[in-house]
């Protein structure tokens, strides 16, 4: 631990921007180890591959968390796009993941959650806006995207995924569910993960709430669902009218009554075999399937088949069984065991998700968020509306049984997710040219924000560098930045060419140079191209 | 410690939960399963190519807006009663109950003007007898890709897109000529499931459109630079079309429903493109044009119609999802009756849009065929929250079509039911009575394929565990039932 501690420092710099304070040392969760087929790639394994594939592999582990480093922080880009040196090659894995177990000083905390929201008594201007009804949705993203890693961004990680999947959907679209319970199984969630709770005690908790029988709402639904989601058997008919006797004095009210979850004072007293146990109340029936040996499977494959959604059956059902083997016990333990692996970094491609592509995108771009992103992703409110991820089939917390069937690529959803990614990220100069050292920044004035003059310091050292490039590294250190691999020869002469007819490069004495004052516009070219690509849209295996 | 064999039943959950995705990764459709199935089927191109609209139910509706024939059983054995008015006819000091026994105020009066004018059939008695799962997942699967083999059978228009590509040498053209054959209105759909491996060539794959034509393919900025970069990308892209196959794909149609779906929002938008009605007709507005009422489902519905009226190549149009949840586990009564007064009276609207529409090239719209069914029934029994759980009876509701059904195959109820179960527990369900026609729910795919040209649907719906024989199409010519109140 301490030898890697160190290194947790100038990585948190990097990656959280450079506005925020660094996490405190803290706990890491220690004695959770993957071995067998979805062992962890080792930092030995991810030294010996290229400089590229290394920045290909990092943004892979960060971009799903919707994170992602720019070429100018994990390369030395001074030397020229030919002769990269990395600057955090090192350890680079086992810093990430010691920064993931690394709690923030609850005045860092608040801090950050101040800059996010605001605090008008104060004069601190909201980094982002929300829209009243829909906080629940959006602050989580907003924090997500603007913790630094730590333990507590990693938990509010996972709580989104798993608010999101079918193990906890808060199923916003049923009548019986309102954007509260939302909040509710999310901050639980959060907590739960805060407090470093079993999977199985968050699943006993969450099963005997309202918010839960808001989602399922009659003792057979309840109990039906409980057995299918958690266990994953799909054939227990039978169980379930014995189980739904346990639960039979609860019962939801109607919308008039505020679809309160009540008992009506005739609980079971007779003993009810389920599952091959005896049950007699609702609380039996939830510990039973909380300390079912079906259950740390269950939610390890519900995790394995999204972030493996690329692999064979076999596949998956070896990385489960390596996972399980391992006796995971907490969340964190699965996701980690499944971000780590040697078969996730290097082997595995997929479609990347809406948040994994677009935020992840936007941190390596030094794209700087429009405040109300989130609304737009979430609601589709405001500038941002085009983000909404409702309309590429992929709602926030919403459906019944969760995002189900994997990243939406239909024409519909794809479309909508494409005009996204292009027009509202790549096609927005404003946003990204300073992060990218793309122009020359005039100097902030005296009463600039501290983020303000740390954006001018990062442009002008980065624009010192990046404005001397040949068209050639110039086109590389785009497409680093935004497809994560250098361009092919045929790429760098058509896009050249075209820069050329429209004058952004110019030649001299038989050189193309980008000309002052138009890299952007390049850049815009390139990114645009880019955004056309299918490989854009997926997360690669390592070749 | 678990067992292995725990565990391998743990983790067989990925066998199937692992389907859900499938329509994205490939293994999981086992080709196999389906190749030499297509090489089995018989097929004879239709006199009248049809162009089905598949409505599906989410979340499993109850049978009662069109069948309330064992009310008086049911409310009888209920744990909580039903609405007084709910157990007279209608002509009883103002019951519920129609003439044929549907449910007035949850469609029912719309369902007795479509039986009336021989616009819809409904079968009653739509119960699973192989593999009687009661849950949501493996009951969509099995409805939508017409096979209990939910793990390894494409959805049920892809299996139809592959049989008519197979056989594309008997039909009239190529299907790859065809515009749009197969589109969903709900994105990704079960319906449409298939491999990343899939055989087919992108003209015949589904396309996902937006319910009011929208455009979202249109790209915004850098014209003058579209087609230099699509050029670039096209060359670059070698291999994309299997290693990137759901992104390529997309990017493929995306061009070519940039350019066409505007003519259809054009076609959606112009009022003057809906039929003139019949005077005094109910669903007819001030100018005597059909109106379509103002519901959750109209976007879709009239989409849907509009699409398959305007394009004679569109064959298989899957409408589902955001058509409500019909997971009614509480306060049934009230939502259930709305949610059915707006499907219905949309539907009513949609059969008088195609009845009574002129197609822009000429010809019959007596092909297009609208069908409506759902995961599952569910049980009659008001349960504590005042709702139903899941069960198995449904009703399947089938509309137009007149042009390619034999006679006597609109305007009628098929079968009859029963009530069965424990007096005043949950636990109580209807089911066809001994001698009711009755049929899997399977067996509104064979049925679909069986119009398009498919003699032996069977080979298409079996499997080797549960239906070794499958199903054979729906018999159309069975006598429809007499009226509960004459």
């Amino acid at each position: 631990m301490k030898k890697i501690l160190p290194l947790l420092i100038p990585l948190a710099v990097l990656i959280a921007g450079c506005d925020v304070k660094l996490p405190s040392e803290g706990t890491a969760q220690e004695g959770f180890n993957v071995s067998g087929f979805a062992a962890p790639l080792s930092e030995y394994e991810y030294s010996r591959l290229g400089n590229e594939q290394q920045y290909q592999v990092a943004n892979k582990l960060l971009g799903s968390m919707y994170r992602g480093i720019a070429v100018a922080d994990f390369y030395d880009i001074s030397q020229g796009m030919d002769r990269l040196a990395l600057k955090e090659g090192e350890q680079f894995l086992s810093s990430v993941e010691t920064a993931l177990s690394t709690p923030l000083d609850s005045a860092t905390r608040e801090h950050l959650n101040t800059q996010i929201r605001g605090d008008a008594e104060a004069g601190i201007e909201a980094r982002f806006s929300f829209t009243s009804r829909q906080v629940p949705k959006q602050l989580p993203l907003a924090q997500i995207y603007q913790y630094p890693l730590s333990k507590d961004f990693f938990d509010r990680w996972i709580a989104w995924h798993l608010a999101n999947n079918i193990l906890f959907s808060p199923a916003e679209e049923i009548d019986s569910v309102n954007v509260t319970d939302v909040q509710k199984v999310y901050t639980n969630l959060v907590e739960d993960l805060r407090n470093n709770k079993t999977i199985r005690e968050i699943i006993k908790r969450h099963q005997n709430t309202q918010e839960n029988w808001r989602r399922f709402r009659s003792p057979e639904d309840n109990t039906r669902e409980m057995i299918e989601i958690y266990l994953g058997l799909f054939d227990r008919d039978e169980d379930v009218p014995r189980a739904s006797m346990a639960c039979k004095e609860w019962y939801l009210t109607d919308e008039n009554q505020g679809y309160e979850r009540v008992r009506n004072g005739e609980p079971n007293t007779e003993p009810q075999l389920v599952l091959d146990s005896y049950v007699t109340t609702c609380e039996d029936f939830y510990e039973l399937i909380a300390q079912h040996p079906l259950v740390i499977g269950r939610v390890t494959t519900v995790l394995v088949e999204y972030f493996f959604a690329g692999r064979s059956n076999a596949d998956r059902l070896k990385i489960v069984e390596s996972i399980v083997t391992s006796n995971p016990e907490t969340f964190q333990d699965i996701f980690k065991g499944i971000l780590f692996s040697r078969e996730y970094l290097l082997k595995t491609e997929r479609p990347r998700s809406f948040e994994e592509n677009f935020l992840g995108s936007s941190h390596r771009l030094e794209w700087r968020a429009p405040t109300d992103l989130f609304q737009g992703m979430v609601s589709r409110r405001g500038g941002a509306y085009r983000a909404n991820m409702t309309e590429m089939s992929w709602p926030a917390m919403s459906l019944k049984l969760g995002r189900l069937f994997g990243v939406p690529m239909d024409s519909l959803s794809f479309a909508h997710y494409h005009k996204a990614y292009r027009e509202l990220l790549l096609f927005s100069r404003d946003r990204w040219r300073k992060g990218l050292g793309l122009i020359w920044i005039d100097e902030p004035a005296e009463d600039a924000t501290a983020e303000e003059l740390a954006l001018y310091e990062m442009s002008q050292q980065r624009f010192s560098v990046v404005g001397n490039m040949s068209v050639n590294d110039f086109i590389d250190y785009l497409f680093l930045s935004a497809a994560m691999r250098r361009a092919d020869a045929v790429e760098k002469t058509t896009l050249t060419t075209i820069a050329l007819d429209v004058g952004f490069v110019r030649n001299k004495n038989g050189k193309d140079l980008v000309r002052e004052d138009y890299h952007d516009d390049f850049a815009r070219l390139v990114f645009d191209y880019i955004s056309r690509l299918p490989e854009s849209y997926y997360f690669k295996a390592i070749d | 410690m678990m067992k292995r064999r725990t565990f391998i039943k743990s983790v067989g959950a990925l066998g199937f939960t692992a389907s859900l995705p499938a329509m994205f990764s490939s293994e999981l459709i086992r080709r196999a399963a389906a190749a030499p199935a297509l090489n089995e089927v018989y097929f004879m191109a239709p006199s009248v190519m049809p162009q089905v609209i598949n409505v599906f139910l989410y979340g499993g509706p109850s049978e009662l807006a069109g069948n309330l024939t064992n009310i008086e059983d049911i409310n009888g054995n209920s744990q909580n009663p039903y609405p007084a008015d709910l157990l007279r006819a209608i002509m009883d000091e103002e019951g519920k109950i129609t003439p044929n026994g549907f449910w007035s105020d949850a469609g029912g009066e719309a369902m007795e003007d479509m039986l009336a004018s021989g616009d819809m059939s409904i079968y009653r008695t739509v119960y699973r007898r192989k593999h009687n799962s009661r849950a949501h997942r493996p009951s969509i699967f099995s409805c939508l890709t017409g096979n209990l083999d939910i793990n390894s059978s494409p959805g049920m228009g892809t299996t139809l897109a592959a049989v008519l590509y197979k056989n594309q040498n008997v039909l009239g053209k190529p299907i790859e000529e065809f515009v749009l054959p197969f589109v969903s209105f709900e994105g990704a759909s079960t319906a449409f499931l298939s491999g990343a491996g899939n055989p087919l060539p992108l003209a015949i794959r589904s396309i996902s459109l937006d319910r009011r034509f929208n455009n979202p393919y249109f790209r915004s900025g850098n014209a003058q630079f579209n087609t230099a970069l699509d050029n670039l990308a096209a060359q670059m892209s070698t291999g994309a079309d299997t290693r990137y196959a759901n992104a390529f794909a997309g990017f493929r149609t995306r061009q070519d429903l940039e350019q066409r779906i505007g003519g259809f929002a054009l076609t959606l938008n112009d009022t003057g493109s809906l039929p003139l009605l019949p005077v005094g007709d109910v669903d007819a507005g001030d100018n005597g044009r059909l109106r379509y009422p103002d519901t959750r489902y109209t976007d879709r519905i009239k989409a849907a119609v509009t699409l398959a009226i305007a394009n004679p190549d569109s064959l298989f149009i899957a409408v589902g999802g955001g058509i409500g949840g019909w997971d009614d586990h509480d306060s049934a009564i009230e939502r259930y009756t709305d949610r059915m007064q707006a499907l219905m009276t949309t539907l009513r609207a949609a059969t008088k849009h195609i009845k009574y529409a002129t197609r822009p090239g000429g010809g019959s719209t007596g092909n297009i065929i609208i069908n409506v069914f759902g995961d599952f029934g569910r049980n009659v029994n008001l349960n504590n929250s005042m709702g139903w759980d899941h069960g198995n009876n449904q009703n399947f509701y089938t509309f137009g079509g007149a042009d390619l059904r034999p006679a006597g195959a609109l305007g009628k109820i098929v079968g009859k039911t029963e009530r069965f179960g424990s007096s005043k527990k949950n636990r109580q369900f209807t089911r066809p009575v001994a001698d009711s026609y009755e049929f899997e729910p399977t067996a509104i795919a064979a049925t679909m394929y069986s119009w398009f040209g498919v003699q032996n649907p069977e080979v298409l719906t079996r499997d080797a565990k549960y239906s070794l024989q499958g199903e054979t199409a729906i018999d159309e010519t069975e006598p429809g039932e007499a009226p509960m109140f004459p």
